[in-house]
């Protein structure tokens, strides 16, 4: 599992947790989230996050 | 003119649209010279979080990504700081600088943002006030605001609400001072803002409204805020928030078409050939849509159309988020002339507005707090076509 980060604002996206709250269920694959997906707290397109190291 | 200057692209501004421009250029094009002209120091940060800093406890260095030297490396490109554009000549297609070099150029990109619009004080009070276009301006308004402090902000659109709830829950007793009783007017339906100011209100924000600001004078350590009412409020500092421009001055000189920001085509172009714009400072067709959205959608495919590429932007739907993490709100107003009406459902906590047409399809919502997740339904419904 592993860890996506927005470049603009640093919200991370987990694909262990998912994001249920908007219907992406836990342990979701970074490339199986939507494309136009956004980031929920700016707005940043799903193309502008970089994989961030699992903390293990 | 030193022998390292090719011209190629060349972009002025080094914020979220100009590093996104940059970035998505060299997805497409890993050679081929690339300068970058900013009057800062070229750190890229975030700007988005300027407003939501304190709830998410960052420090104003916590926000910087990258300077400007690694920036450089990671995107090939020379990036010149502390220079601002003195004159540019469409025809010689090359800008002068203010340290006195001559910038060529073969395709030029302007990202140069907006600034804060400013408030109809009397000189001698102006000089109390702060306003945060940028990172430099943000550092100035938190230094000067002692920890608990009592900090007035003007003005209740998205900054303006977004800053007061981040200074509130980081302990500061937050004074918003607006002519409307509502924040955020114009943009929230009636349902939505009143749930907002409850939601401020109860993180400790008092509301000013129906009044505006005449002059600031210092009285020892305080700042004494005199209002057109005649009342008076004690503060320790001002932040201005009422609305920012397009920054249109060096289009100006380039001769380029303006309406409100520089006119745009669906393929980011001025009305000049090699020269474009994007982010806060260019309106497209018509439209000034100064978000993060729009603005990385712009820049991914300005990056591909300085690469050769043929690409015309059309904007999806895209809801505009109010930063206030303790009623967070997702608001697509609708197309503007479309017909039809809001609908209220409220409860403590929550709201939720609907527009919809007489057929009853959804054609605009806003939804705060616990409705804030509904917004991922809703935009697909819209985005569809269906009636809910």
């Amino acid at each position: 599992m592993k860890k996506w980060k927005c470049i603009v604002c640093g919200f991370i996206y987990d694909e262990a947790k998912g994001l249920p709250e908007e219907g992406i269920a836990p342990g979701t694959k970074w490339q199986d989230v939507p494309k136009d997906w956004a980031c929920p707290d700016c707005g940043t397109l799903k193309s502008d996050f970089e994989m961030v190291e699992a903390d293990g | 003119m030193d022998r390292s200057d090719r011209g190629g692209i060349v972009i002025v501004g080094t914020g979220l649209a100009g590093y996104g421009v940059a970035r998505e250029y060299r997805k497409w094009e890993k050679s081929g010279p690339l300068t970058l002209i900013t009057s800062g120091d070229g750190s890229f940060y975030s700007k988005p979080m300027l407003s939501a800093a304190w709830s998410a406890g960052k420090s104003p260095d916590q926000l910087v990504a990258k300077q400007a030297q690694a920036m450089a490396s990671e995107l090939g490109a020379r990036i010149l700081t502390g220079e601002t554009v003195l004159a540019a000549g469409a025809a010689g297609k090359a800008l002068t600088l203010s340290g006195g070099r001559t910038i060529p150029y073969d395709k030029l990109v302007l990202a140069v943002g907006a600034r804060p619009r400013k408030l109809a004080i009397p000189d001698s009070s102006g000089a109390f006030v702060h306003s945060v276009n940028d990172l430099d301006g943000y550092r100035e308004l938190r230094a000067g605001l002692p920890s608990g402090g009592r900090l007035l902000i003007i003005g209740a659109g998205l900054i303006g609400c977004e800053f007061a709830h981040d200074f509130a829950v980081a302990g500061h007793r937050v004074t918003l001072l607006s002519q409307s009783p509502l924040p955020l007017q114009g943009l929230l339906p009636p349902g939505l803002a009143r749930a907002l100011r409850s939601a401020l209100e109860a993180i400790g924000v008092a509301f000013v409204d129906g009044d505006a600001l005449q002059s600031l004078a210092r009285h020892g350590a305080d700042l004494q805020a005199r209002l057109e009412s005649g009342r008076e409020l004690e503060v320790d500092s001002v932040l201005s928030a009422i609305g920012f421009d397009p920054e249109i001055g060096l289009a100006r000189m380039l001769g380029l078409e303006v309406g409100r920001g520089i006119a745009v085509n669906a393929g980011l172009r001025t009305s000049q050939p090699d020269i474009y714009a994007v982010g806060d400072c260019a309106e497209m067709s018509g439209r000034w849509l100064p978000f993060v959205q729009p603005l990385s959608l712009a820049a991914r495919a300005l990056g591909q159309i300085l690469a050769g590429k043929d690409v015309s932007l059309a904007f999806p739907h895209m809801p505009i988020l109010v930063k206030t993490p303790r009623f967070p709100i997702a608001v697509l107003p609708p197309a503007s002339g479309a017909q039809g009406n809001w609908s209220e459902d409220s409860q403590p906590g929550g709201a939720k507005c609907l527009f919809r047409d007489s057929d009853g399809r959804v054609l605009g919502f806003a939804v705060g707090g616990t409705h804030y997740p509904d917004r991922v339904e809703l935009l697909k419904s819209i985005s569809g076509g269906a009636a809910i």
